[in-house]
Parts: C-alpha cells; structure tokens; sequence
C-alpha cells in the first residue's frame, strides 16, 4: 500500500560517481577508447560520402542507407560513453523508422533519413568529432603518455643505448647517466598535476559536446510528442465517431423500430376494443412485452456507452460488479484508493469521469478475453493507485499465447489508453500465465457524491 | 397493506401509486429525492418501502443506500429496491444487510402487474424476492456445477433462487408441491446445501452458493 518513493526516485546525478584517481584512470580509458572509436567512425563516414555520387547508379542509396544505420549505431557508442561521462544517459533523437522491407520500401527508408535532423546532425557530430572531439581526447591520453615516459626516464636511460633518449626536453637539457633520470621527476611531478586537473574539465567538455549534438535538440523532442499527439487524437477522433455511429444505428434499427410497433399495436388495439375485446386483449399483452425487451435493448446500450454503476459507484465499485458478473471465478484486489478525506471508509477514492471509463472499459475487456479465449479456471484483477498514476492488471491461469492483435479487443484498449498517455503491457507466454496490464497518468478527484449520513 | 414509494420521476410515481392503490396497497408516502426519502423512512405508518436506486440530488444510489442505511437501524423492516439495471454488487449488498423482507426487481417488472403485486406482498411479509436477471446470470456463472441439474431441476432451482415458495414454484412448472419438493431436494444434495424450510434462508444459501468464486 505504500506507493510513494517508486516514482520519486531521482536520475542518477553526475556527482554520484567515484572521484579522484577511479575517476581520472576510467576517463583516461575512455579517451583512448575514443580515440579508437573517433578512427572507425570515419568509416561510415566516408560510405555517406561516397553513397552519394553513387545515386546517379542505383547502387548508392542502399549503400546510403546502411552507412547511415552504421553510423547510428556508432554515435550509439558515442551516446552511450558520453551518458557515462555525464551520469545521465543521452536518449536517441531518431524518428521512428518505416516498417517496410525490402527495395520496395527503400525509398520512404531514404525519405525518412535525410528528412531527419538527426541524420544530419550525426554527420556533423563525425566532423566535430575527428577535429575537437580527437583534440580533447588526445590531449588526455598525451598527458598520461607524458606523466609515464618521464617516470620511466631512468628505466629508458639504462636499457637503451646512449643517445636516444638523452635530450627529453629538447638540446637544452642533456642527459648522459641513467641516475640523471631521477632529474625528470619533477618534471613527471608537474605533468600528473596537469593530467589530474585537466582530464575531467576536458572530458566533461567531450560530454557536453556530444548531448548538444548527438541528444534529442528541444525542438526533435517538441516534434516527437506533437507526432503521438497527432496520432492518438486522430484515434481518438475516429473511434468517437464509430461510437456514434454504432449508438445511432442501435437506436434506428432497435428502440425506435419497437416503439413504432408499438404505436400501431396501441392504435389497433383502440380499434378493437369495442368490436373484438379478445384480441385488444393479446394485443395489449403483447404490447406490454414489447416494452419490456425495449427496455433490455435500452440497458444493453447504455452499459454500452457509460454502464450506471460506475457513475454511481466509481472504478472501484464497478470493476468489483464486473467480477461478480464474470463467468470465471475471479478475485479483486485494490491498492491505494482509500479515501483520506472519507470518515467511515465506505467510498473508495473517484478519479476522473474519462479516467474510470476507460479503465472499465479495458478491464471489461479483458475479462471478456479471459472468458472467451483463455480456458482460464481462475482470474484475478487488480486496482493499484498511486502518486500520479493509475493501473488496473487482469490476470488468468489460461492456455496464454495472447496478442494485441487478432481480434483480441486489446489495440482497442490500446488506443483509448494512448489518449490518455496510458499503455498496455501484455505478457503472455503459450502455456500461460497471461497478464495485461492498464496504465496511465492520473490525479484522484474527491467523491461526486458527499456522503449525507448525518445522524439525527 | 400500507407502502412508501420513493421515486424521482413524476409519471412512474403517479403510475406506481395508482397501481399499488389499485391492488389494495395504501400508499402512505410518496417522495421524490433522498432528503425527504430520510424523512419519510423514520416513519413507521407503512408496511413496505418501495425505493428507486438512483434519487436526486445527484441521481447515483442513494436510493440503495438509505434502504442499506435503514436496514441497519431498523433490522427487518422490509425493503423492495427498484431499478432500471441489475447489479450483481447491489444483489449482494441488499442480500447481505440484515434478515428478511428485501427484493431487487427491474423497472419493467411492473409491466406484469398480479407477479409484481404478488413480489411486493411477498416482501413486506418477510421474503426475498430477485429479479430473474441477477438469477440467470449467476446460474450463467456456475455452467460447470449446473450441468449435472436436470432441466427440471435448473428451472425449480432458477425460481427458488428469486424467491418463490414451494406452492409459487409448483403452480408457475405446472406440477405438485411435493414433486417440487422432491426437486428441491435433488437440487440441495448435488449442490451440497442443507435444506431449509425458511424461504429467505434458502435463497440465500443459493445466491451464496451462486456467487462463491
């Protein structure tokens, strides 16, 4: 029940990492990794640029395309060691690829790419990094190179023969013993000074440069999250509008067909009720009938469209209905939706009306899978509300196997959720168990209804 | 016979009325939202109450609630809730809330007036009265159980579980009383309940049965 601190959990911060020497010797290491990596990028590099003379025969763009792939994957690297460096990962600013395959759908492959920022971003970020990127990891690696060479001078004096290591500091400074070489280790003193207050100032330097180019920029991010808008409102629009087309022919072939009838009976039987009173008689009853299923066709409806007891009793109440109506045996278990503010305890907690539809509405769902398609003996649904977020899951001990797809009702839900920046997980390996689960970002809303019982 | 009849609607509650009236039911109080409901239920000039679920101010449940209140402070006091859908949930909160005289019907009920009549008066005199849907979709629960009942005993069992007497049932499956015994009997030993002789005891020791999970 206790819910908080899951979601408060903050990102690792750059200060959480090992300082002094750890540090200084795994930035060292990175930079010669870099220096390596800053080589081979050069690879996919040169295919983009020789791709693109190649256009003029076919040839060039799917040559194109996988240097450009290659070069994801290398500025993956590049992302990836610059999250280490800064202690925050650095997320990929990609636009989703097409889902095509093949020579056929290499052109909106193409489309994509060089439409893409991004691509054109990493190219640069090659650039940037073989000239600055290559400066500040070699100044590093120099550095340390230099700290041990002058260590070593004693070492190098008396293994190698005279004359070649003499002069470490150029024609000013000769020298000619091997015990000379202690003389270097001042100098070596200095060196590691410098190598120890640079390296993490010039690689962090690296980091910052590489986010700024290789990280989503503000606008991919903005562009990102207007193209999922864009989406889920155009589904939210259409399955809107199918919704009331659905209502509208329910209400046409159903309701108003029965009350017309109705009418013509109650018309005949005001006929008959002198001449024939029998037969006003089983008309009546068959009128009185006729309510009766129009009423069931009205209930089936508006369950349909906003089923009365969540209204009255919230996502709680109703889901607890549901499980009482589903054909397999079900429990219900519920976190986190007692209501503070509720004295006797009796009202779980209300969210919003749209919230608590549509996870009834993915529920109801889910326990119809669980019923039709599972072979499940046993289910179990689950309401757990916490800081900010809500989920409902629906598990079964069935044959598993399911899908999103294939006309398990699931995309639908699917998409409702997305509306609500909701998802779907599925988890469901053949031989069972299966699980769905429903979440999305919410805050409670206090009870519709104020609890009137006021003792006199 | 004396009734309290709260419902919001002003045609269904004339139309109620008249017809309770009609069958010689005196309606001594008729209120249309919850306060007045409140009011209206610490009287003790009627015999029956017969309540909508859904009364304003908010028109959500306070029908229900103040009979479950009710019912609490004054154990017995019989209650017929109205509506216009079956909830298993409000099945079971009416069937759990103390002994006696309780029943959960349709709207369209009232259409059939001598067997809405007859349901009124078995519920002020102490019975248990549900409507056929909460019946049927328990039963539709239970396929596995209820595939070893003959269709006789799945029929007697359906009736029974909404209420009706020995007598009731043998009169509606055009039968003797004590063939409806005999089939009561089968009903209880496959199911494995104790008899009971008590018509509100035994639907409930069915509805429980129906709804164990």
């Amino acid at each position: 029940m206790t819910n908080r601190g899951a979601s408060t959990t903050a990102p690792a911060s750059p200060r959480a990492q090992p300082g002094g020497m750890a540090l200084r010797a795994k930035l060292t290491l990175t930079s010669l990794v870099l220096v390596v990596l800053t080589m081979i990028g050069l690879v996919p590099f040169i295919l983009v640029v020789t791709a693109l003379p190649l256009f003029v025969v076919w040839l060039g763009v799917p040559m194109f395309i996988g240097a450009l792939l290659l070069l994801r994957l290398w500025c993956d690297g590049a992302r990836w060691l610059a999250g280490s460096i800064g202690g925050n990962r650095v997320p990929r600013p990609y636009r989703p690829l097409p889902r095509g395959r093949g020579p056929a759908a290499m052109f909106s492959w193409l489309r994509v790419l060089l439409t893409d920022p991004a691509t054109w971003r990493d190219l640069l970020w090659v650039l940037v990094s073989c000239t600055v990127g290559f400066t500040l990891a070699t100044l590093v690696l120099t550095l340390f190179g230099a700290a041990l060479f002058y260590l070593a001078m004693p070492l190098l004096l008396a293994v190698t023969p005279p004359g070649i290591f003499n002069d470490p500091l150029g024609p000013l400074v000769v020298l000619d013993h091997w015990t000379e070489g202690f003389w270097m280790w001042p100098v070596a003193g200095l060196v590691v000074l410098l190598w120890w207050v640079t390296t993490p100032g010039l690689m962090t330097g690296w980091a910052v440069m590489t986010r700024a180019l290789l990280g989503p920029t503000r606008s991919s991010r903005l562009q990102g999250r207007v193209d999922s808008l864009s989406t889920s409102r155009a589904e939210t629009r259409d399955a809107a509008a199918a919704e009331l087309r659905r209502i509208e022919r329910d209400l046409h072939d159903g309701v108003q067909v029965r009350l017309a009838s109705l009418g013509m009976n109650l018309g005949l039987v005001e006929q008959l009720i002198r001449t024939d009173p029998e037969r006003a008689r089983a008309l009546l009853a068959s009128a009185s009938e006729a309510t009766t299923s129009t009423m069931q066709e009205l209930r089936a409806l508006v369950r349909g469209i906003h089923p009365p007891v969540l209204a009255d009793r919230g996502l709680v109440g109703a889901v607890r209905s549901l499980v009482l109506d589903t054909a397999v045996p079900t429990t219900l278990t519920v976190h986190g939706f007692d209501d503070p503010a509720d004295a006797d305890g009796g009202r779980p907690r209300r969210l919003e009306a749209p919230v608590e539809t549509c996870l009834y509405f993915g529920v109801a769902e889910a326990l119809a899978n669980v019923v039709k398609h599972s072979g499940a003996t046993r289910a179990g649904v689950e309401l757990t509300l916490r800081d900010g977020s809500v989920s409902a899951s629906v598990t079964d001990d069935g044959h598993g196997g399911a899908t999103v797809g294939a006309g398990s009702g699931l995309a639908g839900i699917e998409r409702r959720l997305r509306a609500f920046d909701g998802s779907l997980h599925l988890a469901s390996p053949v031989g069972g168990p299966t699980t769905v689960t429903l979440e999305m970002p919410c805050e409670p809303s206090s009870p519709k209804t104020t609890p009137s019982s006021e003792k006199v | 016979m004396r009734a309290l009849v709260a419902e919001d609607h002003t045609l269904l509650r004339e139309g109620l009325i008249q017809l309770l009236e009609l069958n010689g039911i005196t309606v001594t109080a008729a209120v249309a939202d919850e306060p007045h409901l409140r009011q209206a239920l610490r009287r003790d000039d009627f015999d029956i109450a017969v309540l909508d679920v859904r009364l304003p101010p908010t028109g959500t449940d306070e029908g229900l609630r103040a009979a479950l209140e009710i019912r609490t402070e004054r154990p017995g006091l019989p209650v017929l809730v109205l509506s216009q859908y079956v909830e298993q949930l409000y099945a079971r909160e009416l069937l759990a809330s103390a002994e006696g005289g309780v029943g959960y019907l349709l709207k369209d009920r009232v259409n059939r007036v001598a067997d809405f009549v007859d349901a009124v008066r078995r519920v002020a005199a102490g019975g248990t009265v549900m409507d056929p849907e909460v019946v049927s979709r328990l039963l539709g629960r239970r396929e596995d159980v209820l595939t070893t009942l003959t269709p006789r005993e799945r029929e007697t069992l359906q009736l029974m579980a909404s209420g009706r007497s020995n007598a009731a049932i043998a009169a509606q499956m055009v039968v003797t009383e004590s063939a409806v015994g005999k089939n009561i009997a089968a009903v209880f030993a496959k199911l494995g309940l104790e008899v009971s002789g008590d018509d509100h005891r035994r639907v409930l020791a069915v509805l429980t049965y129906l709804q164990q999970s």
